[in-house]
């Protein structure tokens, strides 16, 4: 079986982020701006994510004219469930901790 | 300068353009990705700081990716011989010696232990830069790791055992403990990066 190691604390935050609105597609700057992460982490994480197969991305044209097409992203049913579980081992350390 | 272009942003459009370059071929289409959306940023955001992580993020990717699979192999042939052959040599004289009974079997046993890194780790390091479709499994892999810890951990305790100041052990502790162990890092390196791309690649 594939081991999958532990989220860090920003790919957390960037999987919250995606999970939040799953259907929608979301852009690198609006990610950067939920997450308070910076484009140089940001961007690595968003890399391993869709190496992993937990995130999709396309093209999609610009609201206003004359500028250029964006890349857009959102989790796949892989990632989505990838989150989840991250999120519900969260908690149940969070639990433990609590009563440690 | 114009107006609609200030300073910031064009230095910023040419520092993308330059990340886009220095990034690995496989990863360029996510610095087009990132150069586009520094055109949808809002006024007033820092657009420089914006590029320039980028622009650390394609030279990471850079390294990440150059530093493991593009060096030529007669380079790291080159390394691993002269990381593992000293090993190795010890390895056999350690044999040789107790065949013919100058040092007992225990004795014999725990120095050909400590030092079976080295022709394992030659042989392990053939197949991965030889046989460029195999990849080692876990077990083996571990297997490497570990006795590349042991030989370490092994060869440490008996330098300070000596009492002897470090001036007078460090070279022969390079030789056995150190360069094996920096070989067997790269192997490993090298075997989990080929792994990883095996997966993606199904």
């Amino acid at each position: 079986m594939r081991r999958i190691r532990r989220p860090s604390a920003h790919t957390l935050s960037l999987l919250e982020a995606l999970s939040q609105r799953p259907r929608a597609w979301q852009y690198g700057y609006e990610l950067s701006q939920i997450t308070q992460l910076k484009s140089g982490t940001l961007y690595p994480i968003l890399m391993r994510l869709s190496d992993r197969g937990f995130l999709e991305s396309r093209w999609q044209p610009a609201q206003q004219p004359g500028r250029p097409p964006r890349h857009v992203y959102r989790l796949t049913s892989s990632g989505a469930a990838f989150a989840r579980e991250a999120f519900a081992r969260q908690e149940g350390e969070a639990t433990r901790g609590e009563f440690a | 300068m114009s107006a609609q272009h200030p300073l910031s942003r064009q230095v910023a459009r040419a520092l993308l353009a330059h990340a886009a370059r220095v990034s690995p071929a496989g990863r360029r289409g996510w610095f087009v990705a990132m150069a586009s959306e520094l055109d949808h940023l809002p006024h007033g955001a820092s657009v420089l700081q914006w590029a320039l992580g980028c622009l650390l993020v394609a030279y990471t990717e850079r390294i990440m990716d150059r530093s493991l699979t593009h060096l030529p192999r007669w380079l790291l042939a080159t390394e691993m011989a002269v990381c593992l052959v000293p090993l190795t040599w010890l390895f056999v004289a350690v044999i040789m010696v107790t065949a013919q009974g100058h040092m007992t079997l225990v004795w014999g046993l725990k120095y050909a232990s400590a030092a079976l890194v080295g022709p394992l780790g030659l042989a392990l390091a053939a197949r991965i830069l030889f046989v460029r479709s195999r990849a080692l499994g876990r077990a083996a892999a571990t297997l490497l790791a570990l006795l590349a810890a042991w030989t370490f951990i092994a060869e440490l305790g008996q330098s300070l055992d000596t009492g002897l100041p470090v001036s007078t052990w460090w070279r022969d502790f390079v030789l056995i403990a150190v360069l094996p162990a920096v070989a067997v890092s790269h192997l490993l390196w090298i075997n989990a990066d080929r792994r990883a791309r095996a997966l993606r690649a199904h």
